[in-house]
């Protein structure tokens, strides 16, 4: 929705109106997801798996994102770890080329009963980082760029703290039980996305995965579309909810829901998507990772740029946290082509 | 060609009629339930629904009728997967419901597994599974775990983070002919390389058919990383699995 | 903290090399103003000591893959002698490199080795022009197929060209000799699993046994 008459804007405010659909001076390049790498990691010596336990090393790195790749946005909670680890999942923190994880073979719970956020929830050393980071990147960079925050939704902590299988055969087998626990795992989505604006963010990912490659559209509608309308009015910052993979048949309830944006995978066409949700919500998106950006060239990634433009996607990024080995050169092709389309229109 | 009113069972009927698409799928399914008796198809079709009372009580019914382990498991149990692996494969049902069918399955060879061992009769083949190292996901293993079971492979389930030398070793302890290596994450996709090459180094490589999959993987990285095949999907995985045991029998 | 460089095109990085504090180590690719294809290796870490890191993954790159270093030793650029850009080859070479322990002394790898799948020697002879002819002894039976498939792995893994209508003999199309990239390729080329899949698909397959029709 760029905008000949927009004054020239700064990243933050381009970001913000984007999520508001709201006229920019060119398309924001943003990322919901994480866009470190480990070449990133050996530029500003901030390597994982510290750089997702240690304040200054998280917002150091994440801010790469800005001051190298020229993208309006900065999220330095590169994995999805957080709130699991401080629920008391076990978790597995890899090394500087791999992702930390939850143990989702070792769930913390089994029943509804054993769901408990624990009183120091917040002030758990993951949670508490991910707060210090917001914290020193605000510090920094005031209102130059926008900081986004995430806090995981209650689909994904069930996936982590009942296990993928069983808090799945949960969903079939009881879905009276399924909904009570989903009730009482939002608590700490909630409080977390609001801590995290406390923090100073001025926006959330909320991914939460109930994504087509494992679950109906018809679920989406029956479990969470009432919940993440409620997270709309419960944590007052736009939020941008992400799930991977197949949602075209589950887009118009999120478009639905009031959520300021989603952030839709590359297994969705652009111009779909955007005819689907039709103006109810932003999108933002959609370039491949595993295919474009990490293994194809600077060529390739500028024409998903454009199909996303040509589209009239709201904002444009990566689908989903970047693989840790994609090129910088790459990820530098994303703001570029958003620029060179903007001066050929 | 046989006829769909040869079949005796309503259910089966219909799940054929509404989920199976493709023609040589409704030729195949047509003419195998045409000819299994009705309790089998009973059995394939409370499978199908994913009702594991119903397949536990049907598989004793049978056993206690003398019909025999082996047709149990070919013309009631794994009958059913087939369509449930159709089903899956054609988006009519999602993960939870191959979930519970599964579960369904494992009721039901909870009696014909013994049977069958004690018999000597063969699986297919054995297979060696798992996520390789660094990477925790199991999903997509463990579906592609549920069809091979479904379709008459023996399993050896690694679980996940699993390094060259527990492949090696389950390889050669239980003299697998097939592996199969899953990989969500692009950080962890290498690795599936690097077991390959590990393979190569012990002098094993040239004893087991390797096949890998997962949300990253294609058949350029497979090709790429040395192994004999790449499956794209839980269905595809049988395949290629069958396809090697015809490569070797 | 260093910067952003530009300097041509990443074909290939290693994420954490092992022997150097877990660095990442890039190999990049760029077209020269004669046409002809530089390497340059690079790494973003800016430890002390990643300096002489890079110097010994070059020399391995010069001994192993028989590349030529060029420009000064800030550079840390390699080139093949006949200029062409072989980038499927460089890259399987630079990773060659990094594998090796930092430090060791480097010697090229000799084009023949047992094949321990048919327990025969496999020569691959140069015939200059950058042709090869790969060979072996033992018996028979077998052996031309598997001969076959070795050639083919050449072609799969360094981009060359089966000469003439032949099976066994393969040529680099820049008409020069890369001896020291066939001897280090050569393990490799045993294992290309793509030909090994088509030739073992030409030599037919047996019928598919359920447990049903098991006696």
């Amino acid at each position: 929705m760029e905008n000949m008459q927009v004054q020239p804007m700064t990243s933050r405010e381009r970001v913000l109106a984007g999520l508001r659909r709201q006229p920019v001076d060119r398309t924001p390049v943003c990322n919901p997801t994480s866009v470190a790498t480990v070449e990133l990691m050996d530029l500003v010596d901030a390597h994982f798996p510290q750089a997702n336990r240690d304040p200054e090393m998280m917002a150091r790195l994440a801010a790469t994102g800005y001051t190298e790749l020229g993208f309006d946005s900065i999220m330095p909670v590169f994995s999805i770890i957080q709130e699991s680890s401080a629920l008391g999942c076990a978790m597995q923190w890899e090394q500087k080329d791999n992702w930390p994880t939850v143990r989702m073979r070792e769930p913390i719970w089994r029943d509804v009963e054993d769901i408990k956020i624990p009183d120091d929830f917040l002030t758990h050393p993951d949670t508490a980082c991910v707060l210090e980071a917001i914290k020193l990147l605000k510090k920094e960079f005031g209102d130059e760029v926008a900081i986004i925050g995430k806090t995981m939704g209650p689909w994904t902590l069930g996936y982590h703290c009942f296990g993928v299988e069983p808090f799945l055969l949960m969903s079939l087998d009881d879905p009276g039980k399924t909904k009570l626990a989903l009730e009482r795992m939002k608590d700490a989505t909630i409080k977390f996305g609001v801590a995290q604006i406390e923090a100073g963010a001025d926006a959330l990912t909320l991914p939460d995965h109930a994504t087509g490659d494992l679950v109906s559209g018809e679920y989406y509608d029956r479990y969470l579309k009432d919940m993440h309308a409620e997270f709309v009015d419960l944590i007052p910052c736009p939020l941008i909810l992400h799930i991977c993979g197949r949602t075209v048949d589950r887009m118009n309830s999120i478009a639905e829901t009031g959520m300021a944006a989603f952030h839709f995978d590359s297994k969705n066409k652009p111009q779909e998507s955007m005819d689907i949700v039709r103006q109810r919500i932003s999108l933002i998106g959609n370039i491949n990772n595993p295919e474009t950006l990490y293994a194809k060239e600077p060529d390739a990634v500028h024409a998903e740029v454009c199909a996303n433009l040509d589209a009239g996607v709201h904002m444009v990024g990566p689908e989903c946290a970047i693989p840790l080995q994609t090129s910088i050169q790459n990820l530098l092709a994303i703001p570029r082509a958003v620029r060179e389309w903007h001066a050929a229109q | 060609m046989a006829d769909l009113k040869n079949i005796a069972n309503e259910i089966i009927r219909r799940e054929i009629e509404e989920y199976v698409e493709r023609p040589d799928e409704i030729e195949r399914n047509v003419e195998l339930f045409s000819r299994t008796r009705p309790l089998m198809q009973e059995i394939a079709a409370a499978l199908i629904e994913g009702n594991d009372g119903a397949v536990d009580q049907l598989t004793k019914k049978a056993l206690d009728q003398d019909i025999d382990a082996l047709e149990i498991m070919d013309d009631g149990l794994i009958a059913g997967m087939g369509i449930v692996g159709i089903k899956f494969r054609d988006n009519f049902i999602f993960v939870p419901e191959v979930l519970a069918c599964a579960r369904a399955m494992k009721a039901g060879m909870t009696y014909i597994e013994p049977i069958l061992s004690a018999s000597g009769v063969e699986p297919l083949a054995t297979v060696v599974m798992g996520t390789v190292k660094g990477d925790l996901h199991d999903i997509g293993k463990n579906l592609c775990i549920m069809m091979l079971r479904g379709s008459g492979f023996n399993v050896v389930d690694l679980g996940v983070d699993t390094s060259d030398d527990e492949f090696i070793d389950a390889v050669e302890e239980h003299k697998a002919p097939i592996l199969g290596m899953s990989a969500l994450l692009t950080t962890t996709m290498p690795n599936m390389g690097k077991t390959i090459e590990a393979f190569i180094d012990a002098d094993l490589r040239e004893d087991v058919k390797i096949m890998v999959g997962g949300a990253p993987v294609t058949q350029e990285f497979a090709d790429d990383m040395g192994a004999d095949a790449y499956g794209k999907d839980a269905l595809d995985c049988v395949a290629v699995a069958k396809g090697f045991v015809s490569v070797q029998a | 903290m260093t910067h952003l460089v530009d300097i041509g095109l990443r074909i290939e990085l290693v994420s954490m090399y092992p022997y150097f504090h877990d660095i990442s180590i890039s190999l990049y690719e760029r077209q020269v103003e004669e046409g002809d294809f530089e390497f340059q290796v690079h790494s973003y870490a800016g430890l002390e000591g990643v300096d002489k890191t890079l110097d010994y993954v070059i020399s391995a790159m010069v001994v192993l893959g028989g590349m030529i270093r060029v420009g000064g030793p800030e550079e840390k650029t390699v080139r093949f002698c006949c200029g062409s850009r072989h980038r499927k080859a460089c890259r399987r070479i630079f990773l060659e490199a990094c594998k090796i322990t930092l430090g060791t002394d480097l010697n090229p790898i000799g084009p023949s080795i047992l094949d321990k799948k048919t327990e025969r020697n496999i020569i691959v002879e140069s015939l200059g022009n950058g042709g090869y002819r790969v060979s072996a002894d033992g018996e028979d039976d077998g052996r031309d197929r598997r001969i076959s498939a070795i050639a083919g792995g050449f072609v799969k893994l360094a981009e060359m060209d089966y000469m003439d209508g032949s099976d066994d003999a393969v040529a680099f199309d820049c008409n020069s000799d890369h001896t020291p990239l066939v001897g280090l390729l050569l393990k490799r080329a045993l294992n290309v699993r793509a030909v090994i899949r088509e030739e073992d698909d030409l030599a037919g397959r047996g019928m598919l046994a359920a447990p049903s029709a098991q006696k």
